[in-house]
């Protein structure tokens, strides 16, 4: 009866194996197009993220833009150029411009330094760039033929003064820039979601800021209702806020030290009706020393 | 009891992290019940646990710390809770969370998603606090290589960057000593220095990166710099600290490995990165060792 019974799993498990081989093997004859389910990704190029910036006055932002592709490829010359545009919190272009970046080369582009290249005012939007994949980069087989997307998976900086600098990563992806075109690109994301997040951050007194800014951007084509419920240990919902935000616009929200006195040690905030799965948002943390700190949640 | 399951109940939902007593910071690891989707085992309590390494890496002990209720998050202070152990050194404590549930034929993809808060708190009463989580199997290969980069580096008369870098495996039949080598480039892509630097298993260190930069070139406004990290024996986990130790105020950020940067088949992707290691490897100018 064992013996019986060792036979069947010992086939089930080798039945499962060829499946599984054939499976893949006719997945590795399918065209490209087929496999790919995001049609923004059935081709060449780069991804970008749409990155949010403050520049109030009391915090500017820093974006650190780094050729990574020379990371990758140290034996090419990659030296590229660099695309900039500069929206302000309702999506509206603001600025743009163009630079060259050399081999590991970083450029530093502070807000506050930027506005003068604003055709309007703004203390609060979003930033996208694009790092053009260098031409001895596009010309290689993983481009031709693998259909090689390069994620730009940058860092930002939120400053105060001299003294304090926090930094985070890029958290989801905006763009796609097909080949080698950087004047246009795709949405790497089609329509709109409805999604929700539950951050794990125990989130009120415990923390001990005089405020915190809940931060996110709209990656999507069109506008979208973005609700946050700040709520205490038990659940219960005690502050709410809705807000509309255009593509490419910004969500910013700032919770009060009252507010967060209110929710107690081990109160929580969700999020609804976010565009795109991977929102998320930038919790940025004021403390009564001066200090400040950043974080994706 | 933990019986005929497939999983181990300890690796399910782990979080690997140094405590740095020698750097006047005060660890703590910020706990969920559920995953931040929401939707995954909200309603499942779990009990919380450290595994305690010594500064040289030797396993010390396990024990419960305590349990998280059914949807609910809370903080709890790694370093007060291990002081006991009298460490003066880096050690590196491994969080548990084990869901309170019949864990037989438990697979471990219900636990996707469960991710920790590791945060860092100052004499100032500022912290900094990054997100993370952990897959089931990690580093658990004797093959393996690892290149990391990134400009999260900002040093100043008051502001200092440490590089953590943390030798964890899920498979301590496999673990050893990775060497590593660290290169910092300035803004212009010119390479400053070097440094090669070996972390033993189940341990980690924090490089003070003022120390790898020509003092004058620390001044009162931040310069920043670009770091690029390699190994071919192995993966370390890096993480940035940014700190400012006169007037409080601490910031850290996870980085990303390649594959995130790299969206292609495997075959290039693998090339690629193995190619790029072995070239800066062989790039040795400006080269230190620790």
């Amino acid at each position: 009866m064992n013996n019986t019974s060792s036979q069947n799993e010992s086939l089930k498990k080798s039945l499962l194996h060829h499946l599984r081989r054939a499976k893949n093997h006719i997945r590795n004859r399918l065209p490209h197009s087929l496999k790919e389910k995001n049609p923004s990704l059935r081709k060449y190029g780069a991804i970008n993220d749409l990155y949010p910036w403050i520049s109030d006055g009391e915090i500017d932002t820093t974006f650190y833009i780094y050729n990574h592709h020379s990371v990758y490829y140290p034996h090419l010359d990659t030296r590229t150029k660099v695309n900039l545009w500069w929206f302000d919190s309702n999506g509206v272009e603001i600025g743009k411009r163009e630079f060259e970046l050399g081999v590991l080369e970083t450029k530093q582009i502070s807000v506050a330094t930027e506005k003068s290249i604003f055709s309007s005012p703004s203390s609060v939007g979003t930033l996208l760039w694009h790092i053009s994949v260098p031409k001895a980069v596009l010309d290689l087989p993983e481009c031709t033929k693998g259909h090689a997307y390069f994620a730009d998976r940058s860092y930002y900086c939120f400053t105060k003064g001299k003294s304090f600098a926090a930094f985070v990563h890029g958290i989801d992806r905006y763009a796609v820039f097909q080949k080698g075109v950087s004047d246009k690109y795709d949405l790497f994301y089609g329509k709109k979601g409805n999604y929700s997040w539950f951050p794990e951050i125990p989130f009120g007194s415990n923390l001990g800021c005089q405020r915190v800014e809940i931060i996110t951007t709209n990656r999507c084509a069109s506008s979208q209702a973005i609700s946050l419920r700040l709520r205490n240990q038990s659940g219960q919902e005690l502050f709410t806020h809705t807000s509309e935000v255009a593509p490419r616009g910004v969500f910013r929200y700032v919770a009060s030290e009252s507010q967060l006195a209110a929710l107690g040690p081990n109160g929580s905030f969700d999020l609804h009706g976010l565009p795109t799965q991977w929102t998320r948002v930038m919790l940025l943390m004021h403390f009564s020393n001066g200090a400040i700190t950043l974080m994706h949640c | 009891m933990f019986t005929l399951m497939k999983a181990d109940p300890f690796r399910l939902i782990y979080t690997p992290m140094m405590v740095f007593p020698d750097l006047d910071l005060e660890a703590y690891v910020g706990l969920s019940s559920f995953n931040p989707k929401g939707i995954s085992n909200s309603m499942q309590s779990h009990q919380v646990w450290f595994s305690v390494y010594d500064p040289s890496g030797n396993f010390v002990d396990r024990y419960q710390v305590g349990k998280l209720a059914p949807n609910t998050r809370e903080f709890f202070p790694v370093s007060s809770l291990t002081e006991k152990y009298g460490f003066k050194s880096p050690y590196l404590v491994v969080v548990h969370r084990v869901p309170e549930m019949d864990l037989t034929n438990i697979n471990h993809e219900m636990f996707l998603m469960f991710r920790s808060i590791v945060q860092y708190r100052d004499r100032f009463k500022a912290f900094g606090s990054v997100v993370y989580e952990a897959p089931y199997t990690f580093n658990a290969t004797k093959r393996a290589n690892f290149i990391v980069h990134s400009s999260q580096v900002l040093l100043s008369t008051e502001i200092e960057t440490y590089l953590l870098l943390l030798n964890f495996t899920t498979n301590s039949e496999t673990s050893h000593p990775i060497t590593c080598t660290v290169d910092l480039h300035h803004a212009n892509g010119k390479k400053v220095s070097s440094l090669r630097k070996t972390v033993p298993g189940f341990t980690g260190c924090a490089l003070k990166l003022s120390e790898l930069v020509p003092s004058a070139s620390v001044s009162e406004t931040p310069s920043q710099f670009t770091l690029v990290g390699y190994s071919n024996e192995g993966i370390l986990i890096p993480l940035f600290l940014n700190v400012n130790n006169r007037r409080g105020g601490v910031s850290i950020e996870h980085t990303h490995p390649p594959q995130a940067y790299l969206q292609m088949p495997n075959k290039y992707f693998y090339e690629i990165r193995e190619r790029a290691i072995n070239h800066f490897l062989s790039h040795k100018e400006n080269r230190l060792t620790q």
